[in-house]
């Protein structure tokens, strides 16, 4: 039994199909992350799984439970939304206390002078400001507790926000692109933070970016969706050197994977430059395919030697690594590869090269853009 | 320094302005001219804007003597407070509703909402007289301020915006376990402020310097608001003592101009932020 599950979704808006049967199950204390380009549907889905919205068709689950059709107030899940959506009129002490009081305190005792009367919520109310204290102290906001939203910097902010969400101890967390407002120190830094709480708290957390890095380095496992269908959901590594599909290959990993357009000849081989790329791709002679290849599995040689014959176009200089773009002699395909700084030294814009690629390191797609079996085991790069 | 000097496209903006000011203010200098002036140097041939003797304290005097002023006040605070607070109440609600929730009559609600913008209360002024006589509640509070409980201007103003709020927001309070009730005044009220404030200086203004419909359902001095009695004043009273008479206009309108002098950026900031000008 998952701990949170969301059950063939589907959505439309008229025509248009923006949640195609999705299905993720989360299990206890499992960090998913959502990944996708903008208007992939991604926030939808999250939003229906708040019960802000509501799906066409599927179902919604928490610990065994159907919640589809229950209000969000009532599914116990907490959300942290891109815009923080901090009450711009309570302080931050007033902000995090919201939903435990909303929870704790009835409709008569949250009412301002006859509430008072009411016996025994002067305790509730301590119980609820220790729970805020402790919540605080845990994200080191203790010293902003007085201050409203206004006063504070977009990172103080985001803090409040995360504050709020954990004080009520969800069933679930959302996490609709927490980071996305912050600068890019911050948000390196905060990651760190987001995962260590998540695994203090326990809670399954679902989590939307359209940042593949983030999704790579917080997450246990990624779920990559496009134009409303989830094309592949698995660990990080599987995701990033296993794709199922050429649209995760592309949209995962920086740079971007290279892709060139090819046919298969005798073997089920794909030939460049005089060299077999790889070989055993199922289908008859003359298959088209699409051939995908990591930048970093691509090595840069001097001209002459065995290798794709190339020319470096221009070199990107990144501190600890240098991205190198080169033209393919005699086509119009170019490669994009990484290498370290003492390697390319001497490589200017314009040289001839001889590019290496590490076997085993090209993944075959078919037209359909799903990932093509090979039938014989890689072999070293062969030049014919 | 040269004249020449003086010309800069400033100066001549500043004295455009400064004499459609003049323009303007010139009725309202004159009224305070006049309510110090005696009756006899209102009647003279000679014209001053200056009294050649005070006769302001006892202008006042008659005026208040011979109207019940404070009650005119009063009248004319609770109406306007009156119906500023349930328009308040109904439109709030009512605009949320409309800028935030999805529903099927959301578009024909704007449409009837645009159209309650063009219909004046000329137009509805009589079938609400009779709807009134014929309840026995002409010469009343409530036959004031009724007809102006549902403000479409108010919902239009509060819609326009309520839209720009965030609807995270709205989405993190339904979250976190309010009600549609709870999120209105917990988190659309506290927020609304300069909304209500623009709103109030409308309504207020409006209804304080009202006499169409006061004319129309007030008979007694004891309901008559501010301009009314004026009004009552100048017909039985006063006649031609234009002293008194101004005396009294200048306190009836001393409120609304206080409070504006009080509250000048407020207003201004009001008025910016509902677009709507003069």
């Amino acid at each position: 039994m998952s701990a949170f599950s969301l059950k063939n979704i589907s959505k439309s808006y008229g025509p248009s199909r923006i949640l195609d049967d999705i299905t993720i199950e989360a299990g206890e204390g499992e960090f998913i992350a959502l990944v996708g380009p903008s208007g992939c549907g991604k926030s939808t889905l999250l939003r229906i799984a708040a019960g802000l919205d509501h799906g066409d068709d599927g179902s919604v689950s928490m610990g065994g439970r159907d919640i589809t059709a229950e209000h969000p107030a009532d599914r116990n899940v907490a959300m942290v939304f891109q815009s923080y959506a901090l009450y711009p009129h309570l302080t931050a002490a007033q902000n995090i206390a919201v939903p435990l009081t909303m929870r704790n305190l009835s409709a008569l005792e949250r009412m301002p002078f006859v509430g008072r009367l009411i016996p025994g919520r002067a305790e509730r109310q301590v119980a609820i400001r220790q729970q805020v204290a402790t919540t605080a102290a845990s994200l080191r906001i203790d010293h902003l507790l007085d201050r409203k939203p206004g006063h504070m910097s977009g990172g103080q902010r985001q803090r409040v926000a995360l504050a709020r969400a954990l004080v009520r101890q969800p069933g679930v967390f959302l996490m609709d692109e927490p980071l996305s407002n912050l600068d890019a120190n911050l948000r390196v830094h905060t990651r760190a933070e987001i995962v260590e709480l998540h695994r203090r708290a326990g809670v399954p957390t679902l989590y939307v970016t359209h940042d593949q890095a983030e999704a790579l380095s917080m997450a246990d496992r990624v779920a990559v969706m496009m134009g409303g269908k989830l094309l592949q959901i698995d660990e990080p590594s599987r995701i990033y050197d296993d794709p199922r599909h050429i649209e995760v290959a592309q949209f995962i990993g920086s740079p971007r994977i290279n892709v060139l357009d090819a046919v298969t000849s005798e073997n089920g081989a794909v030939v460049l430059g005089g060299n077999v790329l790889v070989e055993g791709v199922a289908g008859p002679v003359g298959t088209p395919v699409q051939i995908a290849i990591r930048p970093e599995r691509i090595k840069l040689r001097p001209a002459g030697g065995g290798g794709i014959p190339a020319i470096v176009s221009r070199l990107e200089f990144l501190g600890s690594e240098v991205i190198v773009f080169t033209r393919i002699d005699g086509s119009d395909g170019s490669f994009t590869m990484k290498a370290a700084p003492q390697d390319v030294a001497h490589v200017a814009a314009g040289m001839p090269v001889t590019l290496e690629v590490d076997p085993g390191a090209c993944l075959v797609f078919g037209k359909d853009g799903l990932r093509v079996p090979l039938r014989t085991p890689i072999k070293q790069m062969a030049h014919v | 320094m040269s004249l020449l000097s003086l010309i800069s496209p400033r100066n001549l903006r500043l004295a455009l302005l400064s004499l459609g000011a003049l323009v303007f203010l010139a009725p309202y200098i004159w009224m305070l001219s006049t309510a110090a002036k005696s009756r006899e140097e209102i009647f003279s041939s000679s014209l001053s804007l200056w009294p050649h003797h005070w006769a302001l304290w006892e202008n006042l005097g008659k005026a208040f003597s011979r109207v019940p002023m404070l009650q005119l006040l009063f009248n004319g605070v609770f109406v306007c407070a009156l119906i500023f607070f349930v328009q308040v109440v109904i439109a709030i609600p009512c605009a949320y509703a409309m800028a935030k929730l999805k529903f099927r009559a959301a578009q024909t609600m704007m449409t009837l909402v645009m159209l309650g913008l063009l219909v004046p209360i000329h137009a509805t002024a009589l079938p609400i007289y009779v709807a009134l006589n014929k309840t026995g509640m002409l010469n009343s509070y409530f036959a004031l301020s009724a007809p102006f409980f549902i403000s479409v201007f108010g919902i239009f103003l509060f819609l326009q915006f309520f839209r720009a709020m965030p609807d995270d927001l709205i989405s993190a309070a339904r979250l976190d376990g309010m009600s549609e009730a709870a999120i209105v005044s917990r988190v659309i009220v506290p927020n609304a402020w300069p909304a209500v404030t623009a709103f109030a200086i409308f309504s207020v203004v409006a209804h304080w310097n009202d006499l169409f419909w006061p004319l129309i359902v007030v008979t007694s001095t004891e309901r008559a608001t501010p301009p009314l009695g004026l009004l009552f004043f100048r017909a039985a009273e006063a006649g031609d003592d234009y002293g008194a008479l101004m005396a009294a206009t200048l306190v009836v309108t001393l409120p609304l101009v206080a409070a504006f002098l009080a509250a000048q950026r407020r207003f201004i900031e009001g008025i910016t932020l509902t677009g709507l000008k003069g």
